[in-house]
């Protein structure tokens, strides 16, 4: 028993000495090795795997199940803006966008825009950095990043400065400088928007990995830029990014209307994969009404959205729906057809062929190229079951052209929107439809909690 | 209480002429020797000779006289006085008893105890018996009211439920500012945070399951808050926020004790907000539609046309109408013979809810404490160890959406006994569907600790303690296909979730304790390594065709979510104290600790903290026991040092990426946070002082503290403009904050005789809290949030000035005249939220064989009211939803001056646009301040004459109540949570039987 004691006295002793010993390298002690769940930027960008990885997360946030911008918000909150959509269910933040009455306030113009593409953004930002700065990575595979992250990146800014205006240019991921940038004029973003897509261009693999067409490739990057020159009024450039497009050979009209928008659809220039087990689009789950017989659709297609497609446009029967609910017909927007299903049947849509084509066919009638771009038109109208188009000159051409992108591009992206605000036609439109227009709301408000938190942003006019 | 024993006068009795001198020796209970007590003579006319003991407790007196009273005093014993008569021989020994006063009362403290008459810092204690009166299931929420500067909210009255603890004001703006928990030395390692992954219904507001409800009340003999800087100093980065330290019960040596307890009991809801009946509720839609100048049709009123308007349920009563069962078991078995103690226990606790289904909280609990210490050995070592496990099955679902469905309603059931979901094809959310949604979590917490120590040299003693704490959560909770609307062609989905915490901790060091004659002098020096590991991993599964295979993983068609977290915490510091009594009077106490942990960035990971306490006792000084013969304790005491808050994260300094769901057939990934490798410790100073006071042989003690803590560069998750990709990221906040205060304690004895005894126990806090100053404030994310010189809680918003009484619309103050209502420029101070004064005062009364305890709790609060969360949420009074009967109180027709504004329904109207303004006003606030009948407690004990013939060393019969009665004026579900729609906190009645043999 004494023996015992003493030895564990000894024990306790040379423990309580060692212990002693350890505390001289306690700095080691409290560094930590990074945690199991998470990777640090040093190793994500060591290795084309987790390279490829951080990129492709954008797609993934993108890729949301709530309607932010890039998962059907664009469709939803520019078709209550113009004169696509219209509420059944009003929530206020949405009657704000069908009145053209944005509230500085309203949640989903900084919560479901703002932030979101933002966040987009700061990842495109980071990538890039950190991609620059890779020493590791296959030359192939860092280059095609790189492209990627420039092509996203100038894909938000390019809704960004549609919907805001003046915006701060964010360009690299030091918080202390971008917490108090100020709003940077629309002209240097779509300069900074149209040199990331040409660089992009450059790096761009010809076909995206996987063969699918669920990541950005060179095409991408050249119909993005086609519709940036298009929006920037340099007809020449567009109608040359747009005939690069079409005459790749890669992209082709689906004869049936009822098919454009499958998984890996030949119409497909850019699609975004669903990434939830079960799921396809965002827009299908909110833009189809359950079965129940009181259920209606959150959003109806606009009595003069639907009296202005022609008598056999097979565009309203298969891209169109209604739904009897409590003795009354609603009809929504249906070209997205499957809620769920596994696997995905449906992939959301970004960019496709028939976009170019009237692309082409506007820069080409605005540089009189009037023959061209009526066959441009004609293919879309053909498609679509009707006859080509009759009219002549290019007043009416370019008129013929805007319908047929509001026709063939109608609940998609927001395109109604941004079409009749760069043509400059919101006031004439929408001033004529709904009897509380403002010119002002040609431009969302740059949101109130972000004015609040940098006050060196500036609000747009008509918000005070 | 001042009884005198001497146990033994060693002297021989004879011989009575000796010369008058006395030698001999002061002793303590233990026989152990008393040195510095001062021995004196006391006459009819002077003082006599004086003297006093030396190291080992010996003093002589010469020239004494016949007759002479001999006084022999130490600070911290009774006053021994016995006459000098014919019988009294040389040498005498002299055992003081320590005086049985509250002052006396061990006070556990960091590393060591002292007495409340020794400390030099704050700290707050309950008692076993503090506890074992209050019917809780959780330790946490016995101590509310009881300690001042301690705010304690419980989240709700569903077992498990998580209690939030606040010590001395909002330390941190937006980081952990819980206090630190260790419990018998060891770190707890969730410490108070939720330890729930997948949601119930108990995450209402933020909340979550309490990791204490894994910790048996009864196993703990006390627990004590610290609070100052002299307190807390000596845990370094991790003291911020105030120490608890929750010390277990140990066996006593004697006989050996086998003790049984058994209660039972039931609860109601306290205060559920009454509900619109029918009536009411089909007035206020028609009543909206008709302000908003809309007519009710079926597509914008299914309600009113659809369903049968005749019918009533009263969903509150249904939901939260029930009765919960309690039964509580406890049996421990203790004693100990030379040296060796043990105790072992075991306890079971059952609790039904009030909500209907079998729903319930069942806790087993086992612990040990094992001490063996060999009187005259160098060698002592002690062993507890405690496990518990909990399981806890509720709902996974809130409350909120089931206490707003309609009053009308259709049917719970449809005809055939099935769930019915619709009427006129108006689908409506079945209260007793969400019912079936099944929540369980396991939870496992295993606590061991060894202490064992060795006596290198007299004084000189070198302590080892190695901890291990593991708690482990296991949960699952389930949507069954039944549970859901049949005409929506559900699918059942499942989802599993858990988390494994695990800390250690190894604390050697040496103390060393010096006593001459006037001096005491305690060192003390160590080193902590601690580490804490946290996994957790969630899944969740989707697509399920039948009921059946929902418990299956592998039978889930698909995955909806699946995730894990891995982190770890490492923390070294080297520590020392120094304490030095002298007199039984100056005391001086000096503490500091070198800190280490991994939570922050390379170069940035050590601080060095410490603190300095002083403390008088001048009751002891001759004039004040001459001048002021009433005050029989005095001590001013003060305190200064500073803390760390290092509970901000793990890893927040890495530029690190985590992995999202997979794109395309590629991995991807994410950046988790924005990095600042820059961030570094924050300063929070803590001064304090304070003057304890004591009358009439301490029958009355006062305490009266003031303390100002001030913070500086505090951590804080700092606001972002989105513009940055984030919105927020943990830095360095430039603001100075500060927390000051009041606390006052009183406990006074007003009745003791034999048979009565009355004693009753109050206090009071004042505390306030203040932003000094914020440079640059104006061009920061918080210029619209706070106001310099007031307190951080402002309520620096829109000021609502009434309800129009020609519109019916809520009207603001246009405070910068430019005839606009706009944030931030219409912002105004209009006070702040949170509590200007709480406390609590209980009365306990022995009389007889009876003891009763009543203890009542209060607040003077301002709080967010029912309607802050009706248009904060969304669930504006007029539109498909029921409302608390409050809406009552609305605009009806021009004129009415009314405190809510007419109902409504359509987004485009008027009174709809009110809401946003109102969301960013101060209409949401009001006076939440209550006073509530905490505790009462009755108990019988058997008499000594029952007790012999039963064979029994104690018996006591007891009621027990809890929440009792609530005095307030709130209007809202519970003034404390302030959750509307929460399961407000339970008043519990219960009785049960203690028996000791």
């Amino acid at each position: 028993m004494k023996h015992a004691v003493t030895y564990m006295t000894n024990l306790l002793c040379f423990c309580f000495l060692l212990i002693l010993f350890t505390l001289l390298s306690c700095k080691k002690f409290v560094a930590l090795e990074p945690p199991a769940d998470r990777v640090v930027s040093a190793t994500v960008f060591q290795s084309n795997e987790t390279a490829t990885a951080a990129v492709a997360g954008i797609y993934t946030q993108m890729m949301a199940t709530s309607p932010f911008f890039s998962s059907g918000g664009m469709s939803i909150y520019a078709g209550l803006s113009a004169d696509e959509l219209l509420p059944n269910l009003p929530t206020l933040a949405e009657t704000e966008f069908y009145t053209n009455r944005l509230q500085p306030g309203n949640g989903v113009v900084r919560l479901d825009f703002w932030l979101r593409l933002y966040k987009h953004i700061y990842q495109a930002n980071s990538c890039l950095e950190n991609l620059a700065a890779a020493r590791t990575l296959s030359p192939g595979v860092k280059e095609a990043l790189t492209g990627e992250a420039l092509f996203l990146r100038a894909f938000c800014y390019f809704y960004l400065v549609n919907l805001f205006g003046d915006v701060p240019l964010v360009t690299g991921t030091d918080y202390r400088v971008n917490a108090t940038l100020p709003r940077t004029p629309a002209q240097q973003v779509w300069a900074q928007i149209t040199e990331d897509l040409k660089a992009a261009k450059e790096v761009l693999p010809q076909t995206a990995p996987s063969g699918k067409r669920v990541r950005a490739d060179k095409w991408a990057a050249a119909a993005l830029l086609a519709r940036t020159y298009l929006y920037r009024q340099l007809w020449a450039e567009a109608e040359a990014e747009a005939r690069a497009v079409i005459g790749s050979g890669k992209f082709s009209l689906v004869p049936d209307v009822n098919a454009v928008f499958l998984a890996n659809s030949p119409e497909a220039i850019w699609q975004l994969a669903p990434v939830e087990e079960g799921f396809n689009t965002t827009e299908a789950i909110y833009l189809i009404p359950n079965t129940t017989i009181t259920a209606r659709p959150l959003y109806g297609i606009t009595p003069q959205l639907k009296a202005a497609f022609a008598a056999g446009d097979l565009r309203a029967s298969a891209w169109m729906a209604t739904k009897t609910a409590l003795g009354r017909s609603y009809t929504y927007p249906f070209k997205y057809k499957v809620k769920y299903s596994t696997p995905s049947v449906e992939y959301y849509t970004v960019l496709r062929y028939a976009e170019q084509l009237l692309i082409r066919a506007e820069a080409r009638a605005r540089q009189n190229k009037l023959e061209e771009a009526r066959a441009d038109l004609d293919s879309i109208r053909v498609r679509a079951g009707l006859a080509p188009t009759p009219v002549q000159d290019q007043a009416s051409l370019l008129a013929a052209i805007e319908q047929e992108r509001r026709l063939e591009l109608f609940a998609e992206w927001g395109h109604r929107w941004l079409d009749l605000k760069r043509t400059g036609r919101l006031d004439a439109v929408l001033g004529a439809q709904k009897p509380t227009w403002q010119p002002y709301a040609a431009l969302f408000p740059v949101p109130q909690s972000e004015i609040l938190l940098n006050p060196a942003l500036t609000q747009n006019g008509g918000y005070q | 209480m001042r009884k005198l024993l001497i146990l033994a006068l060693l002297c021989p009795i004879f011989s009575m002429c000796q010369p008058l001198s006395v030698n001999g020796k002061v002793v303590n209970e233990n026989g152990e020797p008393l040195t510095g007590a001062t021995v004196a003579i006391q006459r009819a006319t002077a003082m006599g000779p004086r003297a006093t003991t030396d190291q080992n407790g010996n003093f002589t007196l010469t020239n004494l006289q016949l007759h002479d009273t001999l006084l022999v005093s130490a600070v911290g014993y009774e006053t021994f006085r016995e006459a000098i008569d014919f019988h009294f021989r040389s040498p005498v020994t002299v055992q003081l008893i320590r005086k049985i006063s509250s002052l006396d009362d061990v006070v556990v403290i960091a590393y060591g105890t002292t007495t409340r008459r020794f400390n030099t810092g704050n700290v707050g204690r309950i008692s076993a018996e503090d506890i074992s009166r209050q019917p809780v299931q959780n330790p946490l929420s016995a101590l509310e009211g009881r300690i001042p500067g301690l705010t304690v909210v419980q989240s709700g009255g569903l077992p498990g439920a998580s209690i939030s603890v606040q010590l001395r004001g909002q330390a941190s703006l937006t980081q952990g500012s819980e206090p630190l928990f260790i419990i018998d030395g060891v770190p707890f390692a969730p410490n108070n945070n939720s330890v729930n992954r997948l949601s119930s219904s108990l995450s209402a507001g933020g909340a979550g399951l309490s990791p204490f409800s894994t910790i048996n009340p009864a196993d703990i003999e006390s627990i004590e808050v610290l609070k100052d800087a002299d307190a807390t100093a000596i845990y370094g980065s991790r003291g911020a926020n105030g120490v608890i330290l929750i010390t277990t019960k140990r066996g006593r040596e004697g006989k050996t004790q086998f003790s049984l307890n058994y209660a039972a009991g039931f609860s109601k809801a306290t205060r559920p907000v009454p509900m619109l009946n029918t009536e009411q509720y089909l007035r206020m839609r028609r009543e909206a539609f008709a302000g908003d100048g809309v007519v009710p049709t079926v597509q914008n009123a299914p309600d009113l046309f659809l369903w049968d308007t005749t019918r009533y349920t009263d969903f509150r009563k249904l939901l939260l109408g029930g009765t919960a069962y309690t039964h509580t078991a406890q049996a421990s078995l203790s004693g100990g013979s030379a040296g060796t103690t043990f105790l072992l226990s075991g306890g079971y606790h059952r609790e039904t809810t009030v909500l209907p289904g079998p729903l319930s909280d069942v806790r087993g609990s086992l612990s040990l404490h094992l001490a063996h210490a060999p009187a005259h050995k160098r060698f002592s070592a002690e062993l507890s160890a405690s496990y518990a496990a909990d399981r806890n099955t509720l709902v996974n679902a809130g409350l909120s959406n089931l206490l707003t469905v309609p009053p009308h309603a259709p049917a719970l059931y449809t005809p055939e006994g099935e769930l019915n979901w619709e009427e006129g094809g108006l689908t409506f959310n079945n209260p007793l569907a969400y019912l079936e949604r099944s929540y369980r979590a396991l939870s496992h917490n295993l606590t061991s600790r060894l202490q064992a120590s060795y006596r290198v040299l007299p004084g000189l003693q070198l302590i080892s303690s190695f901890g291990y704490n593991v708690f482990r959560v296991d949960e699952a909770a389930r949507i069954p296909i039944h549970a859901q609307n049949p005409a929506q062609s559900p699918r059942g989905s499942a989802q599993w979730g858990g988390s494994h915490l695990q800390s250690w901790i190894a604390e050697p060091r040496l103390q060393y304790q010096y006593r001459g004659g006037k001096h005491n002098l305690e060192l003390l020096a160590g080193s902590t390594f601690q580490q804490n590991s946290n996994r957790g991993l969630s899944i969740g599964a989707a697509g399920y065709d039948s009921d059946a295979l929902l418990g299956s993983l592998a039978a889930a068609p698909g995955i909806s979510f699946r995730s894990n977290t891995e982190t770890q915490y490492h923390y070294t510091a080297a520590f020392g104290r120094i304490r030095y009594i002298r007199d039984g009077k100056y005391i001086l106490n000096l503490s500091g600790r070198r800190d280490g942990s991994s939570r922050f960035g390379p170069g940035r990971q050590f601080a060095l903290f410490g603190a300095l306490g002083a403390a008088w006792v001048f009751s002891e000084e001759r004039f004040v026991r001459e001048q002021l013969p009433f005050l029989s304790y005095g001590k001013l005491r003060g305190s200064y040092g500073t803390t760390g808050n290092d509970q901000i994260g793990d890893y927040r300094y890495l530029d690190a990426w985590s992995v999202g769901q997979p794109y395309g057939g590629t991995t991807t990934l994410y950046p988790s946070n924005l990095y600042n490798p820059q961030y570094s410790w924050e300063v929070n100073k803590k001064l304090e002082g304070a003057l304890e006071l004591g009358f009439f042989q301490s029958r009355v003690l006062l305490t009266a503290s003031w303390f100002r803590n001030r913070s500086s560069s505090q951590l804080v998750e700092y606001t972002l403009p989105s513009q940055t990709g984030f919105f927020s990221i943990t830095d360095n906040f430039p603001a100075l904050i500060e927390n000051r205060g009041w606390e006052f304690e009183l406990n006074t004895t007003n009745v003791a005789t034999g048979v009565f005894q009355w004693t009753t126990r109050a206090n009071l806090t004042v505390p306030r809290n203040e932003l000094l100053s914020f440079p640059g404030i104006e061009t920061s994310p918080y210029a619209a949030t706070y106001v310099v010189g007031q307190p951080l809680s402002v309520l620096y918003r829109l000021r609502v000035s009434g309800v129009d009484p020609a519109t019916g619309v809520f009207l603001f103050e246009d405070a910068n005249k430019n005839g606009t209502i706009q944030a931030p420029g219409d912002y105004q101070v209009s006070g702040f939220a949170g509590p200007r004064l709480f406390g609590g005062v209980g009365n306990t009364i022995r009389f007889r064989n009876w003891d009763a305890h009543f203890f009542v709790v209060f607040k003077k609060q301002t709080g967010a009211t029912y309607l802050n969360t009706l248009y904060t949420e969304s669930l504006v009074p007029g539109a498909m939803l029921n409302q608390p009967v409050y809406v009552l109180d609305r605009w009806q027709r021009p004129g009415d001056q009314t405190g809510v504004q007419r109902y409504t329904t359509t987004p485009s109207s008027d009174a709809y646009a009110a809401v946003s303004h109102f969301r960013r006003s101060d209409g949401g606030y009001g006076d939440a301040s209550f006073a509530r009948l905490r505790t009462v407690s009755v108990s019988y004990h058997f008499s000594p004459h029952f007790l012999r013939k039963a064979k029994l060393q104690a018996a006591r019969l007891y009621v027990q109540g809890q929440n009792l009665l609530t005095l307030t004026g709130y209007k809202g579900a519970d003034p404390e949570n302030q959750l509307l729609y929460a399961m407000p906190p339970l008043r519990t009645l219960t009785a049960g039987l203690q028996i000791t043999f």
